[in-house]
């Protein structure tokens, strides 16, 4: 049989060469971004960027990436299976029995599957070092960083890929081998056209799946991040996938009946090989609606996420003037603001680096410990019941006091569980611990950060930083107050400046996300290509019928450009639909008024990128007429 | 000439029919495909299925062979019942006992003339016998084409290779649906006529759908289907005289 597997390999090279392309592009992507959470970890000094930043934003990365790659992995071998299936039938007609036929298949998949891994692991490492300049120009990682490369990552790598593609070749195989070996036989082997019952609750189950995904943070407020958008369209993309047979049958015969699409060959050729190979055409449609759905979706939680901050930060703050300026001048200029007339009130606060533990391990391994522990940043207020407003929800401000009292964000989902009267732990810069008693709980930690705590909070515990002093004027007497300030020689700026700064330096990373975002859309881009043009490919003998029928290249480019068309516009309308849900979830849960903060001009691109790959696949076709 | 109602069958009955029924539901209506055929082929003969297109011989010899599921009917080859068989074993006894030749499309595009040749055994897990595998070149005169691959083969040529492995495992009966269809009528008997050699030198019993009358008079038998019925069997018959029945069956 391994003569079989080989000559099948040999003969099916174009497409054997498209999945371990897409399959090492995955193994590449998960090892590099394991490489660099590793190398995140080992770091010994646990308050530098690398160790806070870097798993955490590699993490996200990384999970995201885990998703696509299961996706777009299983479906790359679903569909080089799928063009085989008369191979397989005549297999069994011959006397393989489901059980041969299923081994065939499953030491071809974990064949490519072995030696993509070991190829994407090389390309992840050199990807993870390419990285490293915009790592450092991020501040995400110190000068002189390198990353560490070692076996975990590709472990990691084959523990994650391995099953999803054993998984995938097992599904194919399963559908394989139930194949009557009669339909060999059958020159053309039209997809099936009903779905069967698992795949019909299979697509069931991800649509409740993403409409859970999408309800949670309106009921859970803050609880939205890009991971939880991104889930839910892949889990609506997932759904899509899985009906999308039975959709484009739906959508196909609808569009055959209509006039415009019967009046010339190539369009009514089109409907119908829509309608024949449904599940060739969702194979097509659905990397690149996914394409477009999560680019939308990443990029809109994004930016919603910051807008809500920027309005919260901007509520919770009642004065209109703010002063920043070095550590060692804020005393003083906080007691001269609070001087000049003209001025009602101040408030100072100051910002420290901790770390909150999240679980509790009694694991000794310094890897272990790591992981509990989740990097944040205290505010700590001079005056609790001053100019800023966290909008307490439990508990009272008047109690943070001291280094034993702290408030918590109800979003901060480090903490889920904890409320008033339970005890945090916390690690310092300068390695000292303390385990403060949570007073009180508040609403506005997109905008404020997730802990709060008294004036001398942490003055024991380390540098402080970003020290600012907020200040309320009487009405009337802005202009007044910032003339004398300056000639204190303090520089104020408007309160709103200041939110729209302070928002600026949130997203400063946002190069660095937006080149991780290329990343994944690449990625996606070239397995939906890849996908195309093997698709495209498998359909040589098709051409070839047609031609001898008498079709001109001019009817077959026609018909393929149809198709094309109908592809793209599928895919565009798929990955918008799957995306709305959490960019709308996500607007209700964190942002007063209403914006899906999806930029016109980005979407745009993601649309434009869809059509172009669909015509390209298209493009790829040999439109030889050559008897077989 | 009758329609037996129930065949007992002899000793000799290398395959034998119960009332064997096949119902395709795919479409919207239901169609019919086999309405209770009860037929009994004895060892070593030859039986020709003739009837007009759609009358459901393919049907017949896809269930008799065990390729595809009856709706109801037992189906014997030998002294096993196939009906009962699960899938796994079913696959199995077919490798062994039972040799099919299609229209077209026997080959793997990707294997050699002799790879093709040995999938029988390398499905078996045996060890291919290289001395058997140049006997049966020989006889359907292959010889000098075991390297090449099914594209570089004539349509007449690919043929002999599908017999050559139904061959292959000396199976008790080989069913051949159309084997010639697509060929010339020249080529054609040529072929037909190694088929029956090859059967006739290792005493199997052959069951083939032909459309030409010609063959069908070399047959021990003749067994005439229409719309899933036989409704006729002749033995010793005329070409012509199997023409004139082909010919009423149509109308
Ligand atoms: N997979 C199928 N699904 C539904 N109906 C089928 C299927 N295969 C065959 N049929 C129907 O069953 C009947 C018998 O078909 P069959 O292929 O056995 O005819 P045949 O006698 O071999 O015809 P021909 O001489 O044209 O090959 C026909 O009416 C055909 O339409
Ligand atoms: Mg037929």
């Amino acid at each position: 049989m391994r003569q079989v597997s080989l000559r099948a390999l040999r003969a099916h090279w174009p497409s054997a060469a498209g999945v371990f392309l897409t399959m090492v592009l995955a193994s590449a992507l998960i090892f590099a971004s394991g490489v660099l959470i590793e190398s995140g970890l080992r770091e010994s000094d646990p308050f530098s960027p690398t160790a806070t930043m870097l798993p955490a934003v590699m993490g996200s990365f990384g999970g995201v990436a885990i998703m696509l790659a299961l996706f777009v992995v299983s479906s790359a071998f679903a569909a080089s299976l799928r063009d085989r299936r008369r191979e397989f039938a005549l297999l069994r007609a011959v006397g393989a029995t489901g059980g041969q036929v299923r081994s065939l298949i499953s030491t071809e998949v974990m064949g490519i599957s072995l030696a993509a891994l070991v190829v994407g692991s090389v390309a992840g490492s050199f990807g993870a070092g390419a990285l490293v300049p915009l790592l450092r120009a991020s501040g995400i990682v110190e000068e002189g960083f390198a990353p560490v490369v070692s076996v975990l990552p590709m472990l990691g790598t084959a523990v994650l890929l391995l099953p999803a593609a054993w998984l995938a070749g097992r599904l194919a195989a399963r559908e394989m081998a139930r194949l009557s070996p009669t339909s060999a036989v059958s020159t053309t082997a039209a997809d099936a056209r009903t779905l069967s019952p698992g795949r019909v609750t299979a697509a069931w189950v991800c649509l409740a799946g993403g409409l859970t995904a999408t309800t949670t943070p309106i009921f859970v407020p803050g609880a939205m991040g890009g991971a939880t958008g991104a889930s839910s369209a892949l889990l609506f993309i997932t759904a899509v996938a899985l009906a999308g047979p039975a959709l484009v049958l739906r959508g196909a015969t609808w569009l055959a009946e209509r006039r415009m699409m019967r009046a010339r060959a190539a369009s009514v050729l089109a409907t119908a090989n829509a309608r024949g190979y449904s599940r060739r055409l969702t194979a097509a449609v659905v990397p690149l609606a996914l394409l477009v759905s999560l680019g939308s979706v990443q990029t809109g939680v994004n930016r919603t996420v910051a807008e809500a901050g920027a309005q919260q930060l901007g509520d919770a703050i009642s004065g209109d003037l703010v002063w920043q300026g070095a550590p060692e001048q804020a005393a003083d200029a906080r007691e001269t603001l609070a001087g000049l007339t003209g001025v009602a009130a101040v408030t100072a606060t100051e910002t420290a680096m901790v770390q909150v533990k999240v679980e509790a391990t009694d694991e000794d391994a310094p890897f272990m410990d790591r992981l509990s522990w989740e990097a944040g940043s205290v505010l700590m207020l001079d005056d609790p019941s001053g100019l800023i407003d966290p909008d307490v929800t439990e508990g009272d401000l008047a109690a943070l006091e001291g280094a034993d009292a702290v408030a918590v964000a109800s979003d901060d989902l480090t903490l889920t569980g904890k409320g008033v009267g339970d005890r945090i732990d916390l690690r310092h810069p300068d390695g000292s611990e303390s385990t403060p008693t949570i007073v009180a709980v508040f609403d506005r930690g997109l905008g404020l950060g997730g802990l709060i705590m008294g004036p001398d909070g942490l003055d024991a515990a380390g540098a402080t930083e970003s020290p600012t002093v907020i200040v309320e004027t009487a009405s009337g007497e802005q202009n007044a107050v910032l003339q004398a300030a300056e000639a204190a020689g303090l520089a104020l700026t408007p309160v709103d400046d200041y939110v729209e700064a302070a928002t600026a330096m949130s997203s400063s990373d946002s190069r660095l996300s937006n080149v991780l975002l290329m990343v994944l859309l690449a990625f996606i881009g070239i397995a939906a290509g890849n996908a195309l043009v093997i698709a495209t490919r498998s359909r040589a003998g098709e051409f070839a019928l047609l031609g001898r029928l008498g079709a001109t290249r001019r009817q077959m480019r026609a018909m393929l450009g149809i198709e094309a068309a109908l592809v793209a516009v599928a895919a565009v309308a798929l990955g918008t639909l799957t995306a709305l849900p959490g960019l709308v979830g996500a607007s209700l849960a964190m942002v007063r008024g209403f914006s899906l903060g999806v930029d016109p001009m980005f979407w745009a691109g993601l649309a434009a990128a869809a059509v172009v790959i669909a015509f390209a696949g298209a493009a790829g076709a040999r439109l030889r007429v050559r008897a077989d | 000439m009758s329609i037996p109602a129930n065949v007992q069958a002899p000793p000799t009955t290398a395959v034998a029919l119960t009332d064997v029924r096949k119902t395709y539901a795919t479409g919207p209506q239901p169609v019919h495909a086999l309405r209770g055929v009860s037929l009994a082929v004895s060892k070593g003969s030859f039986t020709a299925v003739m009837g007009p297109s759609g009358s459901g011989k393919s049907t017949l010899l896809n269930v008799a062979a065990g390729l595809d599921q009856p709706s109801s009917g037992r189906i014997v080859i030998g002294d096993t019942d196939i009906s009962h068989l699960n899938p796994e074993k079913l696959t199995t006894f077919r490798r062994r006992r039972v040799g099919f030749i299609f229209q077209s499309y026997n080959l793997l595009p990707h294997l050699s003339v002799s790879e093709n040749l040995r999938l029988p055994w390398w499905l078996d897990n045996q060890t291919p016998d290289p001395a058997r595998e140049q006997e049966l070149l020989r006889a359907v005169g292959l010889q000098d084409m075991a390297h090449r691959l099914p594209t570089e083969l004539s349509g007449g040529q690919a043929q002999r290779v599908a017999i050559a492995r139904a061959l292959a495992t000396q199976p008790d009966v080989i069913f051949a649906d159309e084997p010639t269809g697509a060929l010339d009528s020249h080529t054609g008997a040529s072929i037909l006529a190694t088929l029956r050699d090859a059967v006739a030198t290792y005493r199997q019993t052959l069951v083939m759908v032909t459309h030409d009358p010609q063959v069908a008079a070399a047959a021990d038998e003749v067994v005439f289907l229409a719309d899933g019925a036989v409704v006729d069997r002749a033995a010793g018959a005329s070409a012509a005289q199997i023409s004139q029945r082909v010919l009423e069956l149509g109308r």
